[in-house]
C-alpha cells in the first residue's frame, strides 16, 4: 500500500491543516502502514451485504420544533476567543 | 480504613447510618488526591471548593431528614471530554484549554439529580483517541500500581484515579475500549453499555456511532448502580434508545448455574502473554466451578474488527472534529492573514500529532476514489461482525475473553501507531458490533500488575453481564491495592 507525499498534501488540505516536511513523511509511513493493515478486509466476501453505519433498529426519530431552552447570548460568547457586542468576531471573508 | 476507598454501596450505608459525612468523604478524597497526584497526574483539574460545598449541602439535606438521591454525597471523577457546566472540560486538547461548557451533559444532570459531588475531571487521551493517556496535551498519566506504565486510555485517568482511591467512581468513554482496557491495567471494574443506553449528549463527539458513556468502579455492583443512574432515554440524542430500560441491579445476585458461556477461540489464537493466558483459563474453570457450561466457539469476522474500527472511527472524526475552527470556543491562533490560514494555524496548532493523524486518514477513506474501498467496505464488514455476535447469542447466555493481550505496558514502549492499536484487539468488536461488555479483576501477573476478564452479552442484555460479573467477582476474591 503507498501513499505519495502529494495524496498527503491533499489531505492535510482537506482537513485545513499545515503539515512540516517531517510531519508529512511521518503521516505518510503511518497510513501506508494502517491501511496495508486494512487490506485484510478485502478476504472478505461482502458482496449484496448492506452497509451498517448504526446499530441501533430505530430509524427516524421525531419530535415538535419547539425551542426547548433560550440560552442568553452572552452566555454562548463567553467561550469565544474573539469577540465585540454580541457577535464573534472573524478575519474578513468578503472584499 | 479512609473513607477514600470506600466503595459506593459502603459509603452508601455509612452515610445513611449517619455515621460519616460526605464532607469527611470528600475531604478524604481531596487530601488523597493531594497525595497521589504528583505521582500518577490522573486529573486535569479538581473543583475542591465546590466539591466541599456541595458536599456540606448534601450533609445538610440528610441532616435535615429531606429526601436525598442515589449517589448522595459520593465524590465522583468525571472523564474530561464530558462537559460539566462552569467546569473547564478540555478533552485533554490543546484546543480546548479554556473551555468552561454552559451545560451539563445529560449523565452530569442525571448524576446532580441524585446529588452526587464532583470533585474532579480526569486526563484522557486528546478526544479519546488513544489506548494509554500518553497522547494528552497536558502530560501523561502514570498508572498506581507501577509509576512507569501506563494506565491504558483513553480514559487513563479516571481508571487510575479510581484505582489509587482518589474518589468512590468515575466516569469514561468508551469507542474502541477506552473504558474497559484502563480498567484492566488498572484493576479496577469498567462497564461499555449497549450503544444507544446512555445519552451522547454533553459528551464531546469522536466517533458517534461508537461512543458510549460508562462507569468505572471499585465492584460490579457499584458499576450496576452507577448505570441506573446514568442510563434513560434522551431526547437530544437521536440515538438514544427508544425502550423499556431495566433496573440493572435486579437478579445481579442469583447465580449462573447453567448458563452457557462461549470462549471465542479467535481471541485464544492471539499472542497474548502467558500471565493473561493462565489468569484467563482459570476464570474458565472458576465459571466453570460455578455451575456454568462453557464451550469453544468461533468469530470468524474477528481479524477484521480492529481495521474496520479505525477506518469507521477516523472517518468520523474528520467529520466531527471539524468543528474545532478557532471562532466559537477553544483556541485561536496568534496571528493570521486571512480566515483560511487562520483555520489552518489554528487547528495545526491546537490538535496533536495523534488527533491529526485521524482526521487525515478519516479524509483520505472518505475521499472519493477511497470511499467505496475503505470506508463502504468497513460498513459492510461490520454488518458481518455484528451478524455473528448475534448467532452467538442465539447459543450462548455471554461470551467471555481477556480484555487486553498483556497487563499494563511501559511509558514509551510502543513506537507506531499500529503497535499501540493493536491493544485494543479484544475491546474493539464489542463497539463494533453494539454489544455489552464488562471489564473485572481477575488477578494479578507476575510482576504484580492487575489482569482483567471481559464479559460480553448481547445488546441491551446488561442484566446477564452483572449477574455472570458480580458472581466472579464474589467467587475470585479479588482484593489487592497498588502499594502506592
Amino acid at each position: 500500500m503507498r501513499i505519495t507525499i502529494e495524496e498527503v498534501e491533499k489531505m492535510a488540505s482537506l482537513s485545513m491543516l499545515y503539515l512540516s516536511d517531517d510531519d508529512k513523511k511521518m503521516l505518510q509511513s503511518s497510513l501506508e502502514s494502517i491501511l496495508s493493515h486494512a487490506q485484510r478486509l478485502n478476504g472478505l466476501d461482502t458482496k449484496d451485504v448492506q452497509p451498517t453505519t448504526y446499530i441501533l433498529k430505530q430509524q427516524n426519530v421525531f419530535r415538535e420544533d419547539v425551542p426547548l431552552q433560550k440560552r442568553r447570548r452572552e452566555e454562548l460568547l463567553r467561550n469565544a476567543p474573539e469577540q465585540e457586542d454580541g457577535y464573534f468576531i472573524v478575519p474578513q471573508v468578503v472584499e | 480504613m479512609k473513607l477514600n476507598e470506600l466503595t459506593i454501596t459502603r459509603a452508601r450505608n455509612l452515610l445513611e447510618k449517619k455515621e460519616i459525612t460526605s464532607l469527611a468523604l470528600t475531604e478524604d478524597c481531596l487530601k488523597r488526591i493531594e497525595e497521589a497526584e504528583p505521582k500518577i497526574h490522573a486529573l486535569v483539574t479538581v473543583a475542591k471548593d465546590t466539591a466541599l460545598e456541595q458536599a456540606a449541602g448534601i450533609d445538610k439535606k440528610r441532616a435535615a431528614g429531606e429526601k436525598t438521591g442515589r449517589l448522595a454525597g459520593i465524590p465522583t471523577i468525571i472523564k474530561d471530554c464530558i462537559c460539566t457546566r462552569d467546569v473547564k472540560s478540555t478533552a485533554s486538547s490543546k484546543m480546548l484549554y479554556n473551555y468552561v461548557p454552559i451545560y451539563d451533559a445529560h449523565v452530569i444532570e442525571k448524576l446532580k439529580a441524585q446529588d452526587y459531588v464532583l470533585v474532579a475531571k480526569a486526563n484522557m487521551d486528546e478526544f479519546a483517541m488513544g489506548s494509554s493517556t500518553e497522547n494528552s496535551g497536558f502530560g501523561v498519566t502514570k498508572n498506581p500500581w507501577d509509576l512507569e506504565r501506563v494506565p491504558g486510555g483513553s480514559s487513563g485517568g479516571s481508571a487510575a484515579a479510581v484505582a489509587a482511591d482518589e474518589a468512590i467512581f468515575a466516569l469514561g468513554s468508551d469507542t474502541g475500549g477506552s473504558v474497559r482496557q484502563p480498567a484492566g491495567f488498572c484493576g479496577v471494574v469498567g462497564v461499555k453499555p449497549t450503544y444507544g443506553t446512555v445519552s451522547r449528549y454533553g459528551l464531546m463527539a469522536f466517533a458517534s456511532s461508537l461512543d458510549q458513556i460508562g462507569p468505572i468502579t471499585k465492584s460490579v455492583e457499584d458499576a450496576a448502580i452507577v448505570m441506573n443512574t446514568i442510563s434513560g432515554r434522551d431526547e437530544r440524542d437521536s440515538t438514544s434508545a427508544i425502550m423499556q430500560y431495566p433496573d440493572y441491579e435486579k437478579d445481579m445476585k442469583k447465580d449462573v448455574r447453567g448458563m452457557k458461556v462461549g470462549v471465542p477461540r479467535e481471541y485464544l489464537e492471539q499472542e497474548m502473554s502467558s500471565d493473561v493466558r493462565n489468569i484467563f483459563e482459570e476464570s474458565i474453570r472458576q465459571f466453570k466451578d460455578m455451575g456454568a457450561t462453557v464451550e469453544t466457539t468461533s468469530l470468524p469476522t474477528f481479524d477484521y474488527a480492529l481495521s474496520a474500527y479505525y477506518i469507521i472511527s477516523s472517518a468520523e472524526v474528520s467529520s466531527n472534529l471539524a468543528r474545532f475552527d478557532g471562532i466559537r470556543y477553544g483556541y485561536r491562533t496568534k496571528e493570521y492573514a486571512d480566515l483560511k490560514e487562520m483555520y489552518k494555524k489554528t487547528r495545526s496548532e491546537g490538535f496533536g500529532d495523534e488527533v491529526k493523524r485521524r482526521i487525515m486518514l478519516g479524509n483520505y477513506v472518505l475521499s472519493s476514489g477511497y470511499y467505496d474501498a475503505y470506508y463502504l467496505k468497513a460498513l459492510k464488514v461490520r454488518t458481518l461482525i455484528k451478524n455473528d455476535f448475534e448467532e452467538q447469542f442465539k447459543k450462548f447466555d455471554f461470551l467471555l475473553s481477556p480484555v487486553t493481550p498483556t497487563p499494563a505496558f511501559k511509558i514509551g514502549e510502543k513506537s507506531t501507531p499500529m503497535e499501540m492499536y493493536v491493544s485494543d484487539l479484544f475491546t474493539v468488536p464489542v463497539n463494533i458490533a453494539g454489544m455489552s461488555a464488562i471489564s473485572l479483576p481477575a488477578g494479578l501477573s507476575d510482576e504484580g500488575l492487575p489482569i482483567n476478564i471481559q464479559v460480553i452479552t448481547n445488546a441491551f442484555c446488561e442484566n446477564t453481564m452483572f449477574r455472570a460479573a458480580y458472581n466472579f467477582e464474589q467467587a475470585a476474591g479479588f482484593a489487592a491495592k497498588p502499594a502506592l
